[in-house]
């Protein structure tokens, strides 16, 4: 349980120090959202019904960025060697991984959404709802993602891979935060609670599956 | 290791896979042709069609991990991964027509309640049907597993060509008499 921590500290301090994620995934999303919303034609008015679904478009294509990222410390810095060396359980290393790339897409998703709430004129009416799905679906994306930018390997290859890979396993996610934030930010549609359960399944789904398949996929990092 | 004994099995080389691609597509394809004279469209944001669309797309994916090239038992053990992930997608697209609603119906054969809605003609049919892709799925299985054989056959031949074509050349010295340059030293 400590390892855990540890694990999830030094991430966090790596990119603390060195801003690597932030300083991409930040000014990329809201690309993402300033081309959206000069695609759709920002005057027919119809950026404000269709905002959820281009911010969790915009934090999807943005997570790639990140767990690409936090694989690659492990590259750099031998992991296979660090473990075998410290005896740390490989499943405390991943658990500190997702902990560490939730904390990063946390972060992302505040300052994005800050910037949804500006550009397309959004209103809240369920905070808990939009909070709490927010959280699961980051925990989710953070536990699938990891795995598959282990499997992916580094390199040039890998940049081009890892989409193809992770986007169709976020898909259901995507599709499930999208119906929750639609529910919490426009009083339309209701029913936003049943699809936090939906995403917090996968996310245990994602991370017990992680927590079987991290340790052998470690032995060839 | 699991992933060992499989890569003892030979160039299995995600076969089946490839082959559940090519039927995965046909599904869509054969189903978006009878969707336009019954439904009017050919594609429709139905959540049987998108779970099916993304089961394609998960599989086109594993067929790209596996063309990263590794040693047999490393490619054995991530595709492995990629494949397990994949299946979750599996029960999604069969309870989709019963967990959300859409223009399919809800299962008729394999119900909650174990017993099948389904006329006498239509079921002969459908069994038929299913029978019939299974076999096709064999064969086809089994020739592409021959070729990648085929395949494994000739690297492993042009390895020993090479080989063999290097031993005969004049320059070449056997590794036992080959002087081996110490490091510093003069000549």
């Amino acid at each position: 349980m400590r390892d855990v921590w540890r694990v999830a500290r030094k991430d966090l301090l790596i990119e603390w120090r060195s801003k690597r994620v932030i300083s991409t995934t930040v000014p990329f999303s809201f690309m993402v959202l300033l081309l959206f919303a000069f695609a759709l034609d920002p005057d027919r008015g119809q950026l404000p019904i269709v905002a959820a679904g281009l911010y969790w478009i915009a934090v999807l294509l943005a997570s790639t960025m990140a767990v690409g990222r936090s694989v690659d410390i492990e590259r750099q810095n031998g992991l296979r060697d660090g473990v075998r060396l410290f005896s740390i359980d490989p499943m405390a290393i991943y658990i500190g991984k997702v902990l560490a790339v939730t904390a990063q897409l946390i972060f992302l998703m505040v300052v994005l959404f800050a910037g949804l709430v500006v550009l397309y004129d959004v209103e809240i009416v369920g905070a808990p709802v939009l909070i709490v799905s927010g959280v699961t679906a980051s925990v989710a994306i953070a536990s699938v993602g990891l795995i598959y930018a282990f499997l992916s390997g580094t390199g040039r290859r890998a940049d081009m891979l890892l989409p193809v890979l992770v986007l169709p396993v976020l898909a259901p996610i995507m599709i499930a935060a999208t119906q929750s934030w639609e529910a919490g930010l426009d009083a339309g549609t209701g029913g936003g609670w049943d699809w936090v359960g939906l995403i917090g399944l996968f996310a245990l789904l994602y991370v017990s599956m992680g927590m079987l398949v991290f340790a052998p996929l470690m032995e060839d990092a | 290791m699991a992933t060992d004994a499989c890569a003892a099995l030979g160039p299995t080389r995600g076969v089946t896979a490839e082959l559940g691609v090519i039927f995965t597509g046909l599904a869509l394809a054969l189903g978006m042709l009878w969707g336009k004279p019954i439904w009017n469209v050919y594609w429709t944001w139905d959540a049987r069609l998108i779970t099916t669309a993304v089961l394609f797309f998960l599989y086109i994916g594993y067929l790209a991990l596996r063309r990263i090239p590794g040693d047999r038992n490393q490619v054995a053990r991530r595709s492995a991964v990629a494949a397990l992930i994949a299946f979750v997608d599996v029960p999604i697209v069969h309870f989709s027509v019963n967990w959300w609603r859409t223009q399919h119906q809800q299962a008729t054969v394999l119900r909650p309640d174990l017993d099948p809605q389904i006329h006498g003609t239509m079921a002969w049919t459908l069994l038929w049907a299913v029978v019939t892709f299974h076999l096709v799925f064999v064969y086809l299985a089994a020739r592409r597993y021959r070729l990648a054989a085929i395949e494994d056959h000739i690297a492993d031949e042009e390895l020993d060509l090479a080989v063999v074509r290097r031993r005969s050349e004049d320059d070449f010295v056997p590794a036992e008499r080959r002087q081996v340059p110490v490091l510093g030293g003069g000549a």
